[in-house]
């Protein structure tokens, strides 16, 4: 048993041996605990209104409206408690402040980037310094890594706040990852994903040009730290311009 | 999975998440052994994650994902129980097995022990994708979506899972289980 095939035969008869049936005293003793425990409340807003009709509905809205309106007019008032009481504001702008940031630069949609030669991916592993020669070796297992294809291309795709990357290869689509997406400002996508009951952020760059998107990975973190992982995001980030399809 | 029952739990039924746990329960213990092997923390981790389950059901948005959604559960519920003992389970050393001039039933079980012995130097994580490809037969990209992690991660770690049992069967049978590592 020394090669990877056989390994996989020989671990594959071996996890089947083993219980395969859940004791009864664990089951009894977890329903035991379910019959006092409470469940936590979903407190999230629904998307929906099921019960309420059309005109409710409506006017549900633009009372949000209104209120969210006033409550801009409101905030963004001149401060008139400090006319003639105070010398004239210097005329400079303080750099750290900045402009309130416009909110979802990205409309929604599927964003491709520009087709990427599968062989020049292989040269880019093969002479990547910082990669080990095992992880060479396993990336040039990966799907975008194969000498008999021709195309990897990138894309992401922005629907409301779920947020998805991935690529084809030669047509063929593979999902990454998914993650929940926010801007932090217009120039910064923060992508998050439970791991381990705790956050993994992203934080991506984002430049838009006229109809392209250019996107830059600012921090990656990655769940094992992976030299591989880090190969991988910048081959998928670094494969724009992205282009928005309808 | 019956949707109607997932429903039901989901608004507070106990009756009917008894009824889901019977249904989920033999592949979670299953999932568990194998990725711990120990049924005593097969048992917490199924039990951990049954009680969770029940409290996080009314968040679940999407009812026909109810089985995934639980297995991944179970899962960090297993990496809870691996972090919770492995203080204690790092002195084992295991023995040599002579397999010289031994029948195809004996090399069989040698085989076995190899990688009882070798799976106990993968990471939980690396276990994780292990037993949830190579057992319930997920292709990776489910894997990353029920882990919620990248598919390129899952393919990391299972090519380094593989490669570590390899070096590790390689290397013989008298490994010492490392310091830090699980049971």
């Amino acid at each position: 048993m020394s090669d990877d095939r056989s390994i996989e035969r020989g671990a594959r008869a071996w996890l089947e041996l083993g219980p395969t049936q859940a004791p009864d005293h664990a089951l009894d003793a977890a329903l035991r605990t379910i019959d006092v425990t409470s469940q936590e409340r979903d407190l999230r807003i629904p998307w929906r209104f099921p019960t309420m009709n059309p005109l409710a509905r409506v006017a549900v809205l633009i009372t949000i409206a209104i209120v969210a309106v006033g409550a801009g007019l409101y905030l963004t008032r001149p401060d008139d408690s400090k006319v003639g009481t105070q010398a004239s504001p210097s005329p400079t702008v303080d750099p750290s402040i900045s402009a309130p940031a416009r909110l979802a630069p990205l409309p929604d949609g599927t964003y491709v980037g520009r087709a990427v030669k599968i062989s020049d991916i292989i040269a880019s592993i093969n002479s990547t310094s910082w990669l080990s020669e095992t992880d060479k070796e396993f990336l040039r297992t990966a799907p975008f890594a194969q000498p008999d294809k021709s195309t990897f291309t990138a894309y992401f795709v922005l629907d409301r706040r779920a947020y998805t990357i991935g690529f084809t290869v030669d047509g063929v689509s593979e999902v990454d990852s998914t993650a929940t997406a926010s801007f932090l400002d217009e120039h910064t996508l923060l992508l998050q994903q439970n791991y381990r009951g705790g956050p993994l952020q992203t934080r991506v760059g984002i430049s838009v040009d006229g109809t392209t998107v250019s996107v830059t990975l600012l921090s990656h973190p990655t769940p094992d730290n992976l030299a591989t992982d880090r190969f991988i995001g910048e081959l998928l980030y670094g494969a724009g311009p992205f282009t928005r399809r309808p | 999975m019956d949707r109607d029952l997932v429903e039901r739990a989901r608004k507070g039924d106990r009756a009917a998440f008894a009824v889901l746990v019977h249904q989920v329960s033999d592949s979670l213990y299953s999932v568990a052994y194998r990725i711990l092997r120990d049924t005593g923390l097969a048992e917490d981790a199924l039990q951990n994650a049954l009680v969770l389950a029940w409290r996080r059901l009314p968040k679940l948005r999407d009812l026909d994902r109810f089985e995934a959604w639980i297995h991944r559960i179970l899962v960090h519920a297993c990496y809870d129980e691996s972090q919770r003992t492995r203080s204690w389970r790092g002195s084992i050393i295991a023995l040599p097995i002579e397999l010289e001039g031994v029948t195809d039933e004996t090399s069989q079980v040698a085989d076995r022990d190899e990688l009882e012995r070798a799976f106990r130097w993968l990471t939980i994580e690396q276990r994780a994708v292990f037993v949830l490809h190579h057992y319930l037969g997920l292709p990776l990209v489910e894997v990353a979506e029920l882990l919620g992690i990248p598919a390129g991660t899952v393919r990391s770690r299972l090519h380094y899972a593989t490669r570590s049992l390899r070096l590790a069967i390689e290397a013989g049978a008298a490994i010492p289980v490392s310091e830090g590592r699980l049971a």
